[in-house]
């Protein structure tokens, strides 16, 4: 537990350091994967292959929105196809004109997805898709996954029927075009891995906004068991092309992935440190905002003082780490009850408090500064309703009004004397 | 001097305007009805291309036959099929569309009311600064 924990920070600590170079070598990354397996699927260009191509394109992915990535992979789809078959080119962008069209404009942040699932279903993990929609975002990926879903099937066939010819006479394409629109109107797998996917998606979103402990990860669970249900009930009802021993394997990796990339999110959401720039009257402001991080506090089990007396020691030993106040730099550390015995010992010797002690402390702290914060934010709505309707002569004389005065020009007089000692 | 307060609230809105709150921003020009009503125009429009295109490509999927049986078509039985599909689907996305931008537009207003609320405070805190200003250099006057 404290090996993760310390993981964690220390995730932290490095995303908050290299998060200027880490955010693009991921997008990167992930570009590159994408151009290369479009390659090794559909590689019919061979400009399109040489690594000059694909590592110059990534590299503009890694530092563009991800719907350029989007955009890109379809234009790299496209161009590939047209290589063979210029005809069945058109016919593959008119069917992701389409695909805009009825779905993906509704979500178009989402746009990802579209690539995700196909590059995931080489590695007999698409399943990760649903479920971690399901747990990061909301009900309306549905209409990019299933996009996702069109996509990968659509390429599927059209691999299979693609025979390289640039002919654009009827006599030529039409038994080759009805060829490629009969196998995409026979994929059932189209229709049963959406509507699997949808209901995935939905059970995830469900559990997750359930308030109960750890409904994140119930979350997987239960869109990991539906997936599972959802491919074999299809299967029986009506006969999918899915193969239910790889579906289920798939499954359980995207389950452990799923949980790794929960373990992340919570690492790293809103830790980001974020820059901007922005001016008044007198200065320019350049302004590096780095989030405060608070190391822990929300997976703490809350300790009642009144029971503490009453815990066993078997009860005492599920905590395997305790919570000790920093001194030095304020915060809250952890350390081990088993590991690091005489650390812990010494600084209770110094304070002389049980381990719970700072924990509570911390607690009271936090719960008056809280309700300072509400009756400030009380007290300056009313201020505010006041200066709306129209009082705004009387607000000079407000109490809080002086107050704040008094707050922010308190402090230079303090530390400069006030101008009349002198 | 910087006024800590300022700066703080300032860097709150700056991170607002450049993250989520642009798109809330950009709502905000517009009432709930236009806002709606607009999306609902791109989407009848969307669905109508979108539509279109599948037409086509049906059309050239079944060429042979249309070209082989061009005058014995019921061209009215086709027609009204056709327009019943499309009023369908332009009805359900149009539902869609109206529950799903209504909820995001009410989002967005949530969103954009705590924005309000700081400006307000820096308005205050503009308005006490221009007051200082003004009382400061009146003391020094009557001290020189």
């Amino acid at each position: 537990m404290v090996k993760i924990l310390e993981l964690r920070s220390l995730l932290r600590t490095y995303y908050q350091k290299f998060q200027m170079a880490v955010d693009p070598l991921i997008k990167f990354v992930a570009a590159l994967v994408t151009f290369l397996l479009i390659n090794k699927a559909i590689g019919y260009n061979e400009k399109l292959e040489k690594t000059v191509v694909v590592l110059l394109v990534s590299l503009l992915c890694a530092f563009t929105p991800s719907s350029i990535l989007v955009f890109l992979a379809m234009a790299f789809v496209i161009l590939h196809i047209a290589s063979a078959s210029p005809f069945m080119a058109m016919f593959v962008a008119l069917i992701f004109v389409v695909l805009y069209c009825f779905f993906l404009r509704f979500a178009p942040q989402y746009g990802y997805v579209v690539v995700a699932i196909p590059i995931l279903s080489t590695l007999h993990m698409p399943y990760l898709v649903p479920i971690l929609m399901g747990l990061v975002a909301n009900p309306i990926t549905m209409l990019p996954s299933a996009c996702g879903v069109v996509v990968y099937y659509m390429l599927q066939i059209v691999k299979e029927h693609t025979v390289v010819s640039d002919s654009f006479a009827l006599d030529d394409i039409l038994p080759f075009y009805t060829e490629v629109f009969e196998a995409l109107l026979a994929c059932k797998d189209i229709l049963i891995v959406s509507g699997v996917f949808a209901v995935v998606i939905i059970a995830v979103y469900i559990v997750r906004r359930q308030k109960m402990e750890y409904a994140a990860e119930l979350a997987i669970l239960a869109g990991a068991v539906v997936n599972v249900f959802g491919f074999l009930i299809c299967d029986l009802r009506f006969g999918s092309a899915v193969t239910l021993g790889s579906m289920i394997l798939g499954t359980l990796l995207s389950a452990v992935a799923a949980f790794v990339a929960l373990f992340f999110k919570r690492v790293l959401d809103y830790t980001a440190v974020e820059n901007v720039q922005f001016e008044d009257d007198d200065y320019y402001y350049y302004v590096k905002a780095v989030p405060k991080i608070e190391i822990g506090i929300a997976q703490r089990k809350v300790e009642h003082i009144n029971e503490k007396d009453e815990r066993t020691e078997e009860e005492e030993d599920e905590d395997d780490y305790e919570e000790v106040l920093d001194e030095e730099t304020g915060e809250v550390i952890f350390r081990p009850r088993s590991g690091n015995r005489a650390g812990g010992q010494v600084r209770r010797q110094k304070g002389g408090k049980s381990s719970g002690y700072f924990y509570r402390k911390m607690q009271e702290e936090k719960q008056k500064i809280r309700e300072e914060e509400q009756q400030r934010a009380r007290a300056e709505m009313r201020a505010a309703k006041r200066y709306e309707s129209g009082e705004e002569q009387y607000l000079g004389e407000d109490d809080l009004l002086r107050s704040e005065q008094k707050r922010f020009y308190q402090a230079p007089h303090e530390e400069g004397g006030e101008p009349g000692d002198e | 001097m910087i006024n800590i307060r300022k700066t703080r609230l300032m860097t709150k809105l700056a991170l607002y305007e450049t993250g989520e709150g642009r798109e809330d921003i950009r709502l905000s020009k517009y009432y709930k009805t236009d806002y709606v009503r607009l999306h609902i125009l791109k989407t009848i429009l969307a669905v109508t291309v979108g539509y279109l295109l599948i037409l086509l490509m049906v059309a050239l999927y079944k060429s042979e036959y249309l070209i082989a049986q061009a005058v014995n078509l019921d061209y009215k039985a086709i027609g009204v099929t056709v327009l019943v599909i499309y009023v369908v689907l332009v009805t359900v996305y149009v539902v869609g569309a109206i529950i799903g931008y209504s909820i995001q537009y009410d989002l967005s207003r949530g969103k954009l009311t705590r924005y309000f609320r700081i400006l307000k405070i820096m308005k205050k805190i503009y308005r006490e600064e221009e007051g200082s200003g003004t009382a400061a250099g009146k003391e020094e006057e009557s001290n020189g």
